[in-house]
């Protein structure tokens, strides 16, 4: 199986099912079923490892379940279960970065790219891989929600809590620093 | 620079948008039909933990130590004020004013510091604190949860908690 994102399911039937303490366990069931993949390769893009990966995704739907009491609907579903993503996956990476010196990051992301059985991309993948890895963490969000995902700027300025022009400047660095790897390190 | 308009720019002759965009990660096989009975286990388990004990200490950060602190200091201005009152001549008004903080219950005083904080003085809210910057107190696991949670620090060791404080 490998990462495909998918079309953003509609909304309101989940929504429904949430408002009634009757059927809120049915809404957060179907909830879970229509975004476990898109937030996995959400996250996995993010921390990389599939074992981390469902670490972090398990952690996101806990508190997805514990705050979608809360959840006030000033955005839309979908954006808000990203934002929650994307805080966990974006806390792992921190506490992961405190167990190693920055200058190993790049050579760590490369051994464990070619240790990781669930990796299957071909060279110009691997590459694409590195260059991402040399990106800030919130850069290489934006990038990938841009890019992979083909996210509206708007969706992602909901996720990330930044005006569109500011997302568009970063996505458009981002490009061009990626680039400016492959340039330098294909061989 | 309207970079969205430009993408044919951005994409010409580009290593980016030459490729398929995937990333060549893949998931174990059959991991999306078992993740929903793994969450709703590890749902569960969380469920069951048992409540922490009700007094369990704990350190509050300067900012939630603060709004206790400057409740205190105006419950003791509050209670200290009206002998020497007459003494130091206040005003009518004043002496009202006083006798309506008389009136505030210390759920209601906290309450206020906690909801209005941003707009205390910080140097005022650090004096009052004097040389305590953690306080006791007892609190139910769902307000703890949620404190912890509305400052990024649920994921946190109790040690690296205290070492942080």
């Amino acid at each position: 199986m490998v990462d495909s994102p998918t079309a953003p399911n509609p909304e309101a039937k989940i929504l429904e099912l949430l408002d009634s303490k009757m059927t809120f366990e049915r809404g957060f069931q179907l909830l879970v079923q229509q975004y476990k993949e898109r937030l996995y390769w959400h996250i996995r893009r993010m921390v990389v490892q599939h074992a981390d990966t469902d670490d972090v995704l398990q952690n996101t739907f806990i508190k997805v379940y514990k705050g979608l009491p809360k959840f006030k609907r000033q955005s839309k579903l979908y954006t808000w279960l990203y934002r929650i993503a994307t805080n966990e996956a974006l806390t792992f990476l921190k506490k992961q970065r405190q167990n190693h010196s920055i200058d190993d990051e790049d050579l760590a992301l490369s051994r464990r790219l070619k240790a990781d059985q669930y990796f299957e991309g071909d060279r110009a993948q691997r590459l694409l891989q590195e260059a991402l890895a040399t990106l800030p963490d919130k850069q290489r969000l934006v990038f990938n929600m841009r890019y992979f995902e083909e996210m509206p700027y708007k969706d992602i300025a909901s996720v990330v809590d930044t005006s569109v022009g500011a997302l568009k400047a970063s996505y458009h660095h981002a490009v061009k620093k990626i680039e400016s790897y492959v340039r330098d390190n294909a061989r | 620079m309207n970079i969205e308009n430009n993408r044919s720019e951005l994409e010409e002759g580009s290593f980016l948008f030459q490729h398929p965009r995937e990333s060549g990660f893949k998931a174990p096989e059959g991991y999306f039909d078992t993740f929903d009975a793994r969450l709703t286990e590890r749902l569960q388990t969380e469920q069951e933990q048992p409540k922490a004990s009700s007094a369990r200490v704990v350190w509050l950060s300067p900012r939630y130590a603060a709004a206790a602190a400057v409740v205190l200091l105006l419950l003791s201005v509050a209670f200290w004020q009206p002998w020497t009152a007459s003494v130091e001549g206040k005003t009518m008004a004043e002496n009202s004013a006083i006798e309506a903080l008389q009136e505030v219950s210390l759920e209601e005083a906290e309450a206020y510091v906690l909801e209005h904080i941003e707009e205390f003085d910080e140097e005022l809210l650090m004096a009052s604190m004097g040389d305590e910057v953690n306080l006791s107190k007892d609190l139910s696991e769902e307000e703890l949860n949620q404190y912890l949670e509305d400052e990024g620090l649920e994921n946190l060791s109790d040690e690296e908690l205290e070492q942080l404080l």
